[in-house]
This record gives C-alpha cells, sequence and structure tokens, in this order.
C-alpha cells in the first residue's frame, strides 16, 4: 500500500566518509533537484529514514568514527553513525557518565535521536537530547558547514540558539557531521528498583506522587499489566500484577540509599510491592527491549505521546476504552522523562498479513494522539504521516516553521515529504481533514470487525 | 538473477517478527566491515520478508524481488557468530535461521559457493571424510591415517570410560592440539580411547553452508553409532566447532544422545577440581581470552577454560571489553574464512586490537580457527600479539 503511495525506495544510496564530501554532493543535489535523505540508525517507526520520492539516501552509519574522549571538559566527540550503545560504553570504560541515551540506544544513531528530538533512559534527570549536547557540526543544503553550540560550554545566551533549532529537525534542515556530548563524573553506584501494583489507581498514583517528592531518580520506566502479560505469553517471567514501576538512582552510595528510602516509603503507602534485586537488575538490563513480545502479533504498531503526570488516569483509561472499542491487543509502555511528562508508548499487537484488519488498526494511532491533546500532552514525532499534526501543534507557529525551512533550505531538497510537508509521490499533498476522516472511519471498520485474540 | 524453484523461504513468521530495530547491525562483525545494510541480519531479513510475500502490488509497481549472485554472497557474508541472535530485540533464533535459509537456498537451485563445494567435496570422499587432502597425491586415502596423530607411548584404553573425539583439524592439520589433549588426558589417569577411523568429520563446516544432506543422512548417525560402540557415556573434544556440532546439532538429528558432551576445556576444570591435573610450572605472563563463538554464545561455555587460565601459577589474567555473551567474532566460523579470507583477516584485526588494549602478552582461545585467524590478524594488522590454543598452553604449565 504505502509504495502505491510513496517512492521509498532510494534511487541511489551513498555512504559519505566527510563533511566536505556530503558538502560537495548537497551542491550536486540541489542543482539537479535531487532529494537527500539522511538515515541514522534506521530505528525510528515513523519513516523519517524513509524516502517519499526516491533521491539520494545518505547512509550516515558510514561516519562512525569516535573522534575524542576529553576527560578534562567532560566531552566526548564523535561522528552521528556511532550508536548511542557504544557512546555509552566507551564514557563509562572511561570512568565517566552519559545522562540519558534512548531507549533503542543499541540501534539508534547519535545523529538520529538529534533529528527525532529524543527523550529517553536518564531524562528525568538529565534532559532530553538537546541537554545531552554542547555542539553540532552541520552540512547545510547550500554545502556551507557550521558549527552550532559550543564545545566547551553551555549554548544559552542570548542569540538565536542555532544548535536547538536541529534538535527534532528530522532532516530537514541540514546534516549533522559531527557530535560533541556532554558527559558527567561517574556515579559510585547504579541501582534500579523495581515496583509491583495489583491495583491500577495505586499504580498511577505512585508514579504520581514520586513525581512529587524531593527525590530524583535516574529513570522511570512504566509498564502496565497487558505488557506484563504478552511477556508470560512468550515465556517470560513477569509477574502477574496490573502494573510495574521500574526506577533507577545513580549516584553517590548514601544519597541513592537515601532516596531509595523514601521512595519505598511512597511505594508502601500505596500497597506497591518491591521486587527483589535480582528481578530489579533484569528489569534494567531489558530496558532497550519494550517490544520482545511482537512475535505474539507478529506485527505492532507503536504510538508515542506526552502527557501531563497528573492526567495519567484519564489517558490510561481512555487508552483502555479505546482498546476495549477497538476490540485490539494493546498494551502500554512508558516513561516519566521530566516531574510533569509522561512519555507513553502504547503499542498494538496485530497482523500485517491480514491487510484489513491491521490497515484498520492504524486508527488506534491517531486516537490515542487526540487523547493525549484533550488531556494537554501531545503526540510525539511527525515522520512522513503525522506532519499533518503540524498545524495542531504549533497553530500560527507553524508559519514561522515553514519562513525557518524555506530560508534554510529553499530549493527544498532536504528529506522532503517529512516533518512540514506530507507528500505523496505524485507530489500530491496528504490532506490533513482527510487524513484525519480517514482514520476515524478506519477506527469504526476495527471496531465492527471480529476481536483480535 | 536466479530462478528458484520454490520462492518461500524458510521462518517466515520470523521475517515478520523482525522489528528491523537494528540491534543486530553494529554487533555483526561484517556489516562492521563493509558497511552496506545488505550485510546486517535485518537487510537480509528484509529482503527475505519481500521475497517470501510477493504480491500483486509488486507486479503493478514492476518490482523485481528476486535473489541474485550478490544476494547469496551477502547470506553467506556471515561467520555463524549467533551475536546477532544475543542482540535480537524479538528473541528470535537467528543462528538457525541463517542455516537454515542456506539450506533451502541450495535445495532450491542455489549453487554453493566453490569454496564450499570444495569441503563438500572431500568431506563426502569415502576415502577422506575430511576437508583435507594431501596436496602432493590428491587421492590418497586420508581417512587410513585419522589416528595417526597419537603419540607413540600413549596407551589407548581398551575399557575406556571417555572417547576424544579428535575432530578433523587436530588430526590432519594441528596435530600437536590432539596430541597435547591425549597428553594430559594420559598424565590425568584417564581411560580413553579414539575412534580413529571410524571418527569422520563432524559435519560442522557443511552444516554452517547449508550443505545438510550427508551429515543428517549418514554422518551424525555414524559418528554417533562409533561412540556407543566403545560403551562410553562421555565424549571430550577439543574444537569449538565439533564441540557444537556434536552437542546442539546431533539431538536434533538423531535424538537424545547416549552420551554427554564435554569441551575439553570443562574437562580440564573437573579433573583439577578432582587434584588429577595438577600446574607444575609457574607461566609468568599477563594473559587475555578469547571466547570462541561456538563454544561461547552457541556452547554456553564460558567459564571453564577461564577457570583453567586462572589457576596457573605465575598468570595475570586480564578481560577484554567484549567477553563472554557479548563476545567479538574472531572472523574464521560459519566456512566465511575460506570463502572472504580477507574480511575474515580484517575482523581479527579488530579484536586483536581489543585484546592489545588490555595490555596482554597472549591471547588464549580454545578453537584452533581463532588461534590461526587471530594470527594471521595480528600478522595483518602489524600487531605483536600472538594468539595460543588452551591446550599448548596448559601443555606449558604440566
Amino acid at each position: 500500500m504505502m509504495s502505491l503511495m510513496f517512492k521509498n525506495t532510494p534511487d541511489l544510496v551513498v555512504k559519505p566518509k566527510n563533511a566536505l564530501e556530503i558538502s560537495k554532493l548537497m551542491k550536486y543535489a540541489v542543482k539537479n533537484n535531487i532529494p537527500i535523505i539522511p538515515r541514522g540508525g534506521g530505528s525510528w517507526g515513523l519513516g523519517g529514514a524513509v524516502p517519499t520520492n526516491g533521491g539520494i539516501l545518505l547512509d550516515m552509519g558510514s561516519l562512525n568514527e569516535i573522534i575524542k574522549v576529553d576527560k578534562e571538559n567532560l566531552t566526548i566527540t564523535v561522528e552521528p553513525g556511532v550508536s548511542w550503545k557504544e557512546v555509552d560504553d566507551i564514557v563509562t570504560s572511561n570512568d565517566l557518565f552519559l545522562g540519558a541515551y534512548p531507549s533503542s540506544a543499541p540501534g539508534a544513531s547519535v545523529g538520529g535521536w538529534i533529528n527525532t528530538g529524543g527523550i529517553g533512559i536518564g531524562s528525568y534527570k538529565y534532559g532530553g537530547v538537546e541537554q545531552q549536547i554542547r555542539s553540532i557540526e552541520v552540512v547545510l543544503p547550500d554545502g556551507k558547514i557550521i558549527r552550532a553550540g559550543f564545545e566547551k560550554v553551555m549554548s544559552n545566551s542570548s542569540g538565536y540558539n542555532l544548535r536547538d533549532l536541529f534538535v527534532g529537525s528530522e532532516g530537514t534542515l541540514g546534516i549533522i557531521t559531527k557530535v560533541t556530548i556532554k558527559l558527567h563524573p561517574a556515579p559510585e553506584i547504579i541501582r534500579p528498583i523495581s515496583f509491583s501494583f495489583n491495583d491500577v489507581g495505586n499504580f498511577i498514583k505512585a508514579i504520581s506522587e514520586i513525581t512529587r517528592a524531593r527525590i530524583m531518580p535516574w529513570n522511570i520506566t512504566i509498564l502496565d499489566g497487558n505488557h506484563l502479560e504478552y511477556l508470560r505469553k512468550i515465556g517470560m517471567d513477569a509477574p502477574e500484577v496490573e502494573g510495574l514501576i521500574n526506577v533507577t538512582f545513580e549516584g553517590t552510595r548514601a544519597v541513592v540509599n537515601y532516596e531509595a528510602k523514601v521512595l519505598e516509603r511512597i511505594i508502601s503507602k500505596l500497597d506497591g510491592e518491591k521486587m527483589d534485586d535480582e528481578f530489579s537488575e533484569h528489569e534494567w538490563s531489558e530496558r532497550y527491549y519494550e517490544l520482545r513480545s511482537k512475535a505474539i502479533g507478529p506485527t505492532a504498531l507503536v504510538g508515542e505521546v506526552f502527557v501531563p503526570v497528573k492526567k495519567l488516569k484519564e489517558m490510561f483509561d481512555g487508552t483502555n476504552k479505546v482498546i476495549k472499542r477497538m476490540k485490539i491487543r494493546a498494551a502500554i509502555v512508558g516513561m516519566i522523562s521530566d516531574r510533569n511528562t509522561a512519555v507513553l508508548m502504547p503499542y498494538v499487537l496485530t497482523d500485517e498479513r491480514k491487510m484489513v484488519k491491521s490497515l484498520a488498526t492504524m486508527a488506534f494511532i491517531k486516537k490515542i494522539g487526540d487523547l493525549a491533546f484533550k488531556f494537554g500532552g501531545r503526540p510525539a514525532g511527525l515522520g512522513t504521516f503525522f506532519s499533518v499534526n503540524l498545524k495542531k501543534l504549533h497553530g500560527k507557529g507553524v508559519e514561522t516553521i515553514f519562513d525557518i525551512k524555506t530560508s534554510i533550505d529553499p530549493y527544498d531538497v532536504m528529506n522532503p515529504g517529512k516533518l512540514t510537508e506530507g507528500v505523496t509521490r505524485f507530489g500530491v499533498p496528504i490532506p490533513a481533514l482527510g487524513f484525519r476522516s480517514g482514520m476515524e472511519l478506519m477506527g469504526v471498520v476495527k471496531g465492527i470487525l471480529p476481536k483480535d485474540k | 538473477m536466479i530462478r528458484l524453484r520454490n520462492n518461500q523461504p524458510p521462518n517466515i513468521d520470523d521475517y515478520y517478527t523482525c522489528l528491523q530495530c537494528g540491534y543486530c547491525k553494529n554487533v555483526c562483525p561484517v556489516y562492521n566491515q563493509l558497511g552496506w545494510e545488505s550485510a546486517t541480519p535485518r537487510g537480509k531479513v528484509y529482503w527475505l520478508k519481500q521475497l517470501s510475500g510477493k504480491s500483486l502490488m509488486d507486479k503493478i509497481l514492476r518490482r523485481k524481488i528476486d535473489i541474485n549472485d550478490a544476494w547469496v554472497k551477502r547470506i553467506y557474508s556471515c561467520t555463524s557468530c549467533a551475536a546477532c541472535e544475543e542482540y535480537c530485540h524479538v528473541n528470535l533464533k537467528l543462528a538457525d535461521l541463517w542455516e537454515d535459509v542456506k539450506e533451502w537456498m541450495l535445495n532450491d537451485g542455489v549453487k554453493p559457493l566453490a569454496p564450499h563445494k570444495m569441503l563438500y567435496d572431500r568431506i563426502s570422499d569415502p576415502s577422506k571424510r575430511n576437508p583435507f587432502q594431501d596436496d602432493d597425491n590428491p587421492e590418497r586415502d586420508l581417512l587410513k591415517k585419522r589416528g595417526s596423530w597419537l603419540p607413540e607411548g600413549i596407551k589407548l584404553s581398551r575399557n575406556p570410560e571417555v572417547v576424544f573425539f579428535a575432530g578433523c583439524t587436530s588430526s590432519y592439520r594441528l596435530q600437536m592440539l590432539a596430541q597435547s589433549a591425549a597428553t594430559i588426558l594420559d598424565n590425568a589417569d584417564v581411560k580413553f580411547s579414539i575412534l580413529g577411523k571410524d571418527e569422520w568429520c563432524c559435519g560442522s563446516p557443511l552444516l554452517r553452508t547449508g550443505q545438510t544432506d550427508i551429515i543428517k543422512g549418514e554422518y551424525a548417525e555414524h559418528n554417533v553409532q562409533a561412540i556407543e560402540a566403545r560403551g562410553v557415556h562421555t565424549v571430550v573434544t577439543a574444537c569449538a566447532g565439533c564441540f557444537n556440532t556434536l552437542k546442539n546439532n546431533y539431538p536434533k538429528i538423531v535424538g537424545k544422545l547416549p552420551f554427554k558432551v564435554y569441551h575439553i576445556s570443562e574437562f580440564l576444570e573437573i579433573l583439577h577440581k578432582r587434584n588429577k591435573l595438577k600446574f607444575k610450572k609457574e607461566i609468568n605472563k599477563t594473559i587475555t581470552f578469547h571466547d570462541p563463538c561456538h563454544l561461547g554464545r552457541h556452547g554456553k561455555v564460558f567459564d571453564a577454560p577461564r577457570y583453567i587460565i586462572r589457576n596457573i601459577p605465575g598468570v595475570k589474567f586480564v578481560e577484554m571489553d567484549r567477553i563472554r555473551k557479548n563476545s567479538r567474532c574472531c572472523g574464521a566460523g560459519g566456512g566465511f574464512k575460506i570463502a572472504f579470507n580477507d574480511i575474515a583477516e580484517d575482523i581479527a584485526v579488530d579484536r586483536v586490537k581489543e585484546a592489545q588494549a588490555t595490555g596482554a602478552e597472549l591471547i588464549v582461545t580454545p578453537c584452533p580457527f581463532c588461534v590461526v585467524n587471530l594470527n594471521a590478524g595480528a600478522k595483518k594488522g602489524n600487531i605483536p600479539l600472538k594468539s595460543m590454543d588452551l591446550l599448548q598452553f596448559v601443555t606449558q604449565a604440566i
């Protein structure tokens, strides 16, 4: 189906060696009006690195050098094709610490996470990707190579923050060719603790209370009862409970011990059960593997929404209602990425080989996006399909976004068809209203079809 | 384009389960060298999925989904190290999948790569039954000579408790390894025997390259019967490839084995703990250990060789960054080296560099292929760091 709408096979794949080569290629592309699609680890689900109308695909995996670990200034400088796990491994072996990385760290590239404006493991304490990076080198569509941000100090001050302009730009403004990442001294200990709940209400209340307590976990992951059930189904050891909260602390032993005690007090008041160390360690080692149980589908459609922590109950209830109405198999996993932001990644298990059913199931992603809007949050990520959300997300600001895009890439060669424009291979834009009502219709169809087993 | 008799590759559900997350990508030693997505496990799965699910849409869009020589080469660009399986998001049995895919291709009209075909021809030759030949006299019957590596003075037991399965490489090429093993077993008063001309190639090189018919049809059963005929309950092998094949493949072919399979490192650990193996000489060296993929990830033996090395007096033991389940392949396995020697050696260069970073003076590993390829890698990378088989190392200490 997708290939009818989009020409998603590139005409050419190029593995660039350095910024200079990319600069030359950009000039060639502009002159000949050829789309350039940068591709990092290719681990995102929204088609950011998939061509919409052919062109040259830049496989950034070839830029994979670790340039320098600077212990004196607490930074590591790498090329953008390096995976976040590799960065973390090198940083750790140098007795330093990386504050946050994507939950897809073994596959996700440094450049990819920046371009998707990611949040991830450790964001609760150390922020999103923009707070992990000091500076970036970017090749612009006109071939200019610029540095944005400062290698050794913060970017905050007056003047437009050029660096952050490229964060979340989905490769529509330029090609990142070098990144300097901010580091920290290594912690004395990293301690994961898991808590289980038999009551959904208490599970959600506990999440909210943790965010309001004067403790600062490094990471908080939440898994619902359905997710745990699917894990048991594939033969993994998961408790039969309604929810699991995995909290990880890092830092000085004495401080971590104190914070863990405060946390345990919060949990025990809400009838949560502390799991043993072995279980907690196992949960921590599974942090990259949210879709372990995909084989049940075997297709999984994954959504991603941000909601205010205080609206988590409504969001869970609303999502579960949609699951019931659409008669689908779905679960909610997520992480808390700052004191007021819960990032939920609900996923549906379906089977793409049953075309009507699985297409209709796509409505789920749209519906949970709508719920997020309703509760003061937002869907995350635009990519190929969800650029129709841009106006809804930014209102009149969308014109400013268009102005930025036009001023940096007046030739429209940088990853066309993404973020600012949903365009099919025939140059026909995806109409927002049509897209939304189509999705709604599919949701209705799915509700009429028999229940998924 | 290669015309296939049947366009349905095996294990189709796996292709749909694959998340395309790419966790397998950066840990694939071949991708690390080639850098093309088509060399990654997920890239191969992606193509298999297209191949298995050819649709009307493909016809409308005139998309050609076929396999050609380049693709066959990609499928064989795999060291069977199973690192992809270790990192797989959705627990796919990828190591088995690659073997199943090769078997399907060959059964379906694809020709094996020339060096693999040569292995097949020799192993299936009744006068050889091993992958080697006497180059001066290719017709020579090597099978008769299979047990001739046995050192003089070592008496085989008529009533053995253990069979030592020497393997082809130790029988014909690196005889010193089989001789070390026999000497150590003899010193420890183990009542053992060997299979001599009854020992046929275990089949590892053929099973890894999809040429499975004679192994599944004859060789596995022959070897099992030959061992059973000696009346033992224990088989020991000094080759990581034989170990993996006997332990993991044979039960799938012939059913439950009537004996237990040990790698020599496991057996040496038992002997040492029973005080039957004593290390009398010091080796004052800094040693690092390389996990052979077929012993470690496939065979789940990680501790025994480390136990042996640590217990040799004088040894300072240091670990590399990537060890045990996360170990990095040396590049030799799965019929890869014989077909793509250059890339195999480049992979070895990376591993030797990793070893060098530990400050070790010697790499010890219990696999003859790893030793050969790591030494080739050191030479190619101009790195002054040698590799030695565990048995040879142990012999220096007794």
